[in-house]
């Protein structure tokens, strides 16, 4: 293996976190996974199938042979799309018509799409439409439309037949059936522009072929592919990549415990090949549920003790005794206690979520500390959950629902129907007793950090480890300094030497130049302020060295109702560039940037932001995302923006777009954390459609803490 | 450059493990939690059958039960940490817990993983009182991956194995043996219970969930 299927193998491994799948099949029935071909999306070896993942599967493939090793990441995007991202390394080839030496490699990025037009039924075969390479520069450009079929007593053969155009329409090709409909159909025009754009003048244009293969399961592990291809792999070929011998491939695939596939195959009669997938579903945690210690019951009061005294009320003391109990009870449970207010029948709590991710389960134990805190006489349990020092949801619950419902067998459900969730914003204390933490606090951290960069062609994986220090004074509820520094103990980041060649400001593009020049980096250094304007209505104010790369004002008010899964909001900021050292200076780049955005969640399982607005080059345009949510935590999704800058201005990609993924880390470990890795994938990273990366965008900071979060998960609020 | 960026590398791994006032990072605990993988509770205490003897849980003289978790091969014995009505809750030293009905019959579990969350079985507790012939309905409650919960509902038929003296830490106890087998399309699970003459049950091997299977709980002390 040389050093590139090495290295996006390390890629893929890191992030689906390692491997992770051993223990994911222990419980509900997993439905089997289906095989993936050498371009990761369900197929034999090389020529796509009409079969498709389980919905939610996340699977990464690695494939190579005759140095043409792709890296591929699918995921399963709704029951019949899959979405795939690849980036591949072809030795000794080049899509210029020039020939390479034999050791020069080509970095190539391509998306696919796959989609299931008919399910496999009774007669009917398994029928699917499939586009490969639609948006890059084409190398892998093909489109297909393909039929597959189990046949056995146990379904053990499966046979495929298909029909390719572009690369998979270039054996034995025949005039396009579609030049039938239009003969626009029947030339396939070359590729031309800067790649990212979809090739829609390409797709299912020139000459068809068909394809087809059988697959031989032999077993629940073992399975044979024998394909006969209709990509000739004429422009490898031509640079002498491989000669081909024949059209037929032929493959073995190994199924282990865990999950993970290994093939083998040889193809064209000439060149042996392997490939390697793992498989995830975020749906499929390792541990079901958590493996958090169990909580501490609910104490039942005693009903020989009605009615209960009140007299602890009227003590001067009551809620600074109490607020100091419970603060003991909870802090074990990384929960912090940041205030409470009580009268004889009510108590309320504010806290700060530190540790559970299912913000339903910090609920649930929060509740059950106050049960064995407060005096009987408080009936009314009112809970607070704060985050940057700004108050965002209150549930109220009855303690004697708490009491009746901890062992009920319908708890869960019962407890949800009789909680209430309002909005937090402008509760009053009259009437109660108050007792609050003390301002000013300091907090701050110190931990090592690794930060990548991908897909330079001079190294593809660029990375530096070094260790971050942060700290953050809070002046008063809402009102925090905060700031962090960076150093780089080791690494590759400040090797490159690329230039930008963008025409546009260079607002992102000279990201290399930030990373060679910066020694001991602020990271940033602002006073935030966020706020509670009106019911509903959240505010942010951010001033200072916001980001790497910028500095200035920013300034957000969101619109978002507790109980709502939409909300608007909107951004001003003004920014300008800061020295490339990330020390206090400034260069002469200074831009009003800001953005009007929409959010809003389909059934549950989708996410989907709109934002329209100014651009950090000055651009206008648009950014639309997607993302597949899962209620413990996973996002998976991806994003494109589109702006008054031409392709020609923008360069290679054509215009900004990449896929993101969200990982809670406690997916892995069963041990409830609210830490998460997001990952951001770029094919590349320039000028056009650039945003500012402020921190604490006020979506992030509020919605765990509404209404339908808390719904989501409240399975865990008796775990 | 360099003498700075060698004593960032000694500092980064002298403390590699991030520290600061945020109590919630926890990347040792995490780490174990990674190497661990996803068997068994969150710690592995000694084993209660050869620690303990039959003096030392009379002389202590507390209830007490010893959960044994069969598939993840861990017991270790737990005491009771609350008491509503019927139901008790009980836990052991790794923190893990069961919570029982009438002081016999599993309804739920904590940290585990894959816990049974609740359950109803009013009518099996009428039904191992009947013994022989009895029939009923067993519903438990699970979460899924994405903390939704969900329900299976089983219908059991309950059999006398017939009288047998069983030892739980060298003391004899008479009890009679009923075998519960529940249904529900092709899932099957099958519970035993060892119970004295006034209805109380000693020692039972009850259904837990798909990843945790059976576990065997037995009284030690009542």
């Amino acid at each position: 293996m040389n050093k590139v299927p090495g290295m996006i193998l390390a890629c893929l491994m890191g992030l689906l976190g390692g491997n992770p799948l051993g223990s994911a099949a222990l419980a509900q029935e997993t439905p089997a996974r289906t095989t993936l071909n050498s371009y990761g999306l369900p197929g034999l070896i090389d020529i796509p199938s009409a079969f498709r993942m389980p919905d939610g599967d996340l699977a990464g493939t690695v494939s190579t042979f005759a140095g043409q090793t792709r890296g591929t990441l699918s995921f399963q995007i709704t029951p019949r799309l899959t979405g795939s991202f690849r980036y591949s390394g072809l030795r000794g080839f080049s899509p210029e018509p020039i020939t390479p030496t034999s050791d020069f490699t080509y970095y190539d990025r391509s998306f696919d799409l796959h989609f299931s037009l008919l399910e496999e039924h009774g007669i009917w075969p398994a029928v699917a439409i499939g586009l490969r390479d639609f948006g890059g520069t084409g190398v892998y450009g093909s489109e297909y439309l393909v039929a597959s079929r189990h046949f056995g007593p146990e379904d053990q053969v499966a046979v495929t037949l298909g029909l390719g155009w572009g690369r998979l329409g270039t054996r034995n090709g025949f005039s396009n059936p579609l030049g039938s409909i239009d003969n626009r159909f029947d030339t396939r025009p070359g590729f031309d522009g800067f790649g990212g754009t979809f090739n829609t003048g390409q797709w299912f244009r020139g000459e068809a072929a068909v394809f087809g293969g059988i697959e031989w399961q032999v077993n629940d592990r073992l399975a044979f592919q024998l394909e006969y291809s209709s990509d000739t792999y004429s422009a490898e070929q031509a640079d002498g990549v491989f000669t081909e011998k024949s059209p037929v491939n032929l493959g073995l695939t190994y199924r282990f415990e865990n999950g993970t596939v290994l093939g083998a195959r040889y193809m064209h009669g000439a060149e042996l090949g392997l490939s390697l997938t793992f498989a995830l579903n975020p749906a499929r945690p390792p541990v079901i549920g958590g493996r958090d210690p169990m909580a501490r019951p609910v104490e039942v009061r005693d009903p020989a003790a009605l009615p209960y005294a009140t007299a602890w009320a009227s003590d001067i003391n009551a809620a600074t005794t109490l607020r100091t109990t419970l603060s003991r009870a909870l802090v074990g449970e990384g929960i912090a206690v940041e205030s409470l207010s009580v009268n004889a029948s009510t108590a309320r709590i504010s806290v700060v979520n530190e540790r559970y991710d299912a913000e339903a389960q910090a609920l649930g134990r929060i509740a059950r500390a106050m049960s064995a805190t407060l005096p009987p006489s408080v009936e009314t349990f009112e809970i607070v959950f704060l985050a940057e020092g700004i108050p965002l949801s209150r549930t109220i619950l009855n303690r004697s629902d708490l009491e009746e419902l901890q062992y009920h067998p319908d708890g869960t459900f019962l407890s949800y129907g009789r909680a209430t969730i309002t909005d937090a914003s402008g509760l009053s204390d009259a009437g109660m007793q108050t007792d609050t933490v003390v301002y000013p606090r300091l907090d701050w951290s110190l931990g090592p950090y690794i930060e990548t960069s991908l897909f330079d062609p001079d190294d593809p994986l660029r990375y530096n480890v070094g260790v971050e220090l942060g700290a953050s004074y809070d002046i008063r509820p809402g009102l925090t300094l905060s700031g962090a520094l960076r150093g780089a103990a080791f690494g590759t980041l400040d090797e490159s030497t690329r230039a930008s060649n963008s025409v546009l400001p260079r607002v992102r593009s000279d990201s290399n130049l930030y990373d060679r020049e910066a020694d001991v980096a602020i990271r940033h250094l602002t006073l935030e302020h966020f706020g509670r304007p009106a019911p509903g209505f959240y505010s942010r104010v951010t001033f200072g060295y916001l980001e790497e790369m910028y500095g200035g004002l920013s300034a957000e008010l969101l619109w978002m109702p507790v109980n709502s899964q939409f909300g608007v909001g909107i951004e001003v900021n003004h920014v300008q560039q800061r020295d490339f050292d990330q020390r206090f200076g400034f260069q002469d780049y200074s831009v009003t940037t800001g953005h009007a955005s929409a959010y809003f969640s389909l059934a549950d399982d989708y996410d989907i932001q709109i934002d329209v607005g100014r651009y950090l080059a000055g651009d206008w345009g648009a950014t639309l995302s997607v993302d597949r949510t899962f209620d413990n935590g996973w996002r998976i999704g991806a994003f494109a923006t589109l702006t008054d800058v031409s392709s020609e201005e923008f360069g290679e990609g054509s215009f900004d777009k990449g896929i993101r993924l969200t990982v809670p880390l406690s997916w892995f470990t069963g041990q409830s954390t609210r830490t998460e890795q997001a990952f951001t994938i770029r094919p590349v990273l320039r000028d056009g459609g650039a945003r500012l990366s402020v921190r604490n965008r006020l979506r992030d900071v509020v919605r765990d803490y509404h209404a339908p979060s808390l719904d989501d998960q409240w399975g865990r609020f008796w775990r | 450059m360099k003498l700075l960026s060698r004593l960032v590398l000694l500092l980064s791994f002298g403390l590699l493990a991030a520290c600061g006032t945020d109590n919630n990072q926890q990347p040792l605990q995490i780490a174990r939690g990674l190497l661990a993988g996803a068997v068994g509770g969150n710690a592995t205490p000694q084993d209660p059958r050869v620690v303990l003897n039959r003096e030392i849980i009379d002389r202590a003289a507390t209830p007490v039960i010893l959960v044994d978790t069969l598939q993840l091969s861990g017991s270790g014995t737990m005491i009771s940490t609350g008491r509503a009505g019927r139901y008790s809750s009980w836990a052991g030293l790794d923190q893990a817990g069961v919570v029982l009905l009438d002081d016999g019959i599993l309804t739920a579990t904590r940290g585990y993983g894959d816990d049974l969350i609740s359950s109803d079985v009013e009518e099996v507790v009428e039904a191992l009182r009947i013994g022989e012939g009895a029939i009923a309905v067993r519903v438990m409650r699970f979460l899924d991956g994405e903390d939704d919960d969900y329900t299976r509902s089983m219908v059991c038929s309950f059999s006398d194995i017939g009288p047998e003296v069983i030892t739980i830490f060298d003391r004899d106890i008479s009890t009679t043996a009923v075998i519960e087998e529940c249904r529900s399309g092709d899932k099957e699970i099958r519970n035993s219970y060892w119970i004295g003459s006034d209805g109380f049950i000693w020692r039972s091997i009850q259904y837990v969930s798909p990843s945790l299977g059976y576990f065997q709980i037995e009284r030690l002390f009542r």
